[in-house]
């Protein structure tokens, strides 16, 4: 980490390159020097605003002590690098860190990839998972050839585990309750892709 | 595959030809993730991130990438083959000076780099040519679903994936587009047009340059939102915007040559006599000319420069490169010098690469 080139005290968050006379010149300075040097940043976004702005409030000085029992990082510290020590820290930081983290992102609650996903499913859903991985790709690069040449075998795939799927529910239901109906097989999205298309292949 | 066998050879992004590739010169995504239970890089101490570099890197190796893959310790790498890494798109400027035990890997082909112990344990970086996002990120994706299998990453159900900043937590993922736009900047449009994207949640800097001043009008433009969408929406929320600024700027070129050809051939021929005849280009001046004639080439204007050949002069022309090509460390002055003459010998067709 930089310390300010200016006033030698506070970390350098504000990092310039000036091309001048030909000769590159790299500045580092911390935001308060910046600010008295009358840079702005319309555009950038700083988290040591975010930081100050709420470590007006009274409460967050005190809160400013809290330290993470497993790094033993204190949030204050945090304030001032702009950098977490642990994974643990969002728990012990959770008060302090859930309204900056509202700020900057809006919603707070990850909806994407989790751990243990497709990695570890079913080879069968691996290779669904790559295949539309890949047709997504083709359409990118406009090779809707070769893109529905993938739906079609996604399509097949995802059939063949449906069928599979129906078979062993209709086993499952057939022992456990002999006097039940017989579940009805839903129509499966691979099915209804392959009637939207309707390419002969 | 070693910083000095790379060159003479440019990466696969550079080589154009890309989707939408007279505006958008690259598509970039990186996933930031780290190991539960460890420190990240940044409070760790040297023991603990010798330990995290060697297991990240083991893991890595053993994807199905992981025979392309080169490695580079970044303790003990001179200071002149770091910045050339920067150069080259492959490292971040924080990992050029950080200090401790780091390292990266690098695809043969330079689409994907892998940083260990960066600000994250791992950041996984893909480049491609041109306008494809989800081609970036597949790379990355496949990679991930590795791992995942070998190593735990530090996840919450709630906050998603942990990152030692919390402007990337929850996907970690950050994608972003390198365009180019001159016909915005020259009808002054383009402040219009940054307005709209920061109030979308995207932001904008230039890419040589201060602050959003951008020399040669390079922008790049990434989402700032990392948790609360998933991967997919974060790549297709970029893509749409992009898009929209590529028609725009798309109109505003045939626009501009409708209504003022002279001014802006004028431009293209002005900056093309200068880069085959100058003797002395700083770096700023190179990349007003260059970002001139690749506009000119896009526009039919010019066509004996090569849209490769673009590429790799702006990549050259930078103060690591011209040093590694001459073979040792030159001053300002005499970079400009010999960035001059490297311009002028591509510009006529001579000293080409490859």
């Amino acid at each position: 980490m930089f310390i300010c080139e200016i006033c030698k005290k506070n970390p350098a968050t504000v990092h310039l390159t000036d091309i001048h006379n030909n000769e590159k010149k790299e500045l580092h300075i911390c935001q308060s020097c910046a600010e008295k040097k009358g840079i702005s940043f319309q555009h950038s976004f700083s988290l040591q605003d975010l930081l100050k702005g709420l470590s007006k409030k009274q409460e967050d000085r005190q809160a400013a002590d809290v330290v993470c029992p497993q790094c033993g990082l204190s949030y204050r510290t945090f304030q001032s690098r702009g950098r977490l020590g642990c994974p643990n820290d969002y728990r012990a930081f959770a008060e302090q860190l859930e309204p900056m983290l509202e700020r900057i992102h809006g919603k707070v609650q990850h909806v994407g990839k989790a751990p243990g996903g497709p990695g570890t499913a079913g080879e069968q859903q691996q290779e669904v998972a790559a295949l539309t991985r890949q047709m997504r790709q083709a359409v990118e690069s406009e090779d809707y050839e070769r893109a529905a040449e993938l739906r079609d075998r996604i399509g097949d795939l995802k059939r063949d585990a449906q069928a599979e799927g129906d078979k062993q529910a209709q086993e499952r239901a057939q022992a456990q309750a002999p006097a039940r109906e017989e579940p009805q097989a839903e129509q499966s999205d691979a099915q209804e892709a392959d009637e939207e298309s309707g390419d002969e292949r | 595959m070693n910083v000095d066998d790379m060159v003479r050879t440019t990466g696969e992004w550079l080589k154009g030809g890309g989707p939408t590739g007279e505006i958008v010169i690259s598509s970039r995504a990186r996933l930031a993730r780290n190991l539960a239970g460890h420190r990240f890089p940044l409070s760790a101490s040297e023991e603990e991130r010798s330990e995290i570099t060697q297991l990240v890197s083991q893991s890595v190796a053993r994807t199905r990438v992981g025979d392309e893959l080169s490695y580079l310790d970044m303790v003990g790498l001179p200071a002149l083959d770091r910045r050339f890494l920067v150069e080259r798109h492959l490292i971040s400027r924080e990992h050029e000076e950080a200090e401790g035990a780091r390292s990266v890997l690098i695809r043969d082909d330079e689409t994907i780099s892998i940083m260990i112990n960066e600000e994250d344990h791992l950041r996984l970086q893909a480049l491609k040519s041109g306008l494809q996002l989800n081609s970036a990120y597949g790379l990355l994706e496949e990679i991930e679903d590795e791992l995942d299998g070998m190593v735990q990453f530090a996840f919450d159900e709630k906050l998603g994936y942990l990152t030692s900043c919390p402007t990337n937590v929850g996907t970690g993922l950050r994608v972003s587009v390198m365009v180019h736009l001159p016909a915005l900047a020259m009808t002054r449009h383009i402040e219009k047009a940054f307005r709209a994207i920061a109030k979308l949640n995207l932001a904008v800097r230039g890419l040589y340059g201060e602050g959003t001043e951008a020399h040669g009008d390079f922008y790049q433009i990434s989402n700032q939102i990392t948790i609360g969408r998933s991967e997919q929406e974060i790549l297709d929320d970029l893509r749409a915007v992009i898009d929209q600024i590529v028609d725009y700027e798309d109109s505003a070129r045939r626009t501009l040559l409708e209504r003022q050809p002279a001014k802006v051939q004028d431009r293209v021929w002005r900056s093309h006599a200068i880069l085959q005849n100058a003797r002395i280009l700083s770096s700023e001046e190179a990349m007003r000319h260059l970002s001139s004639i690749r506009l000119g080439l896009h526009l039919g204007i010019l066509s004996d420069v090569q849209l490769r050949t673009l590429n790799e002069m702006f990549i050259f022309s930078q103060p690591a490169h011209l040093q590694k090509l001459e073979g040792r460390e030159l001053v300002a002055a005499e970079r400009d010098i010999v960035r001059a003459t490297l311009l002028r010998d591509r510009m006529t067709g001579r000293g080409a690469h490859n």
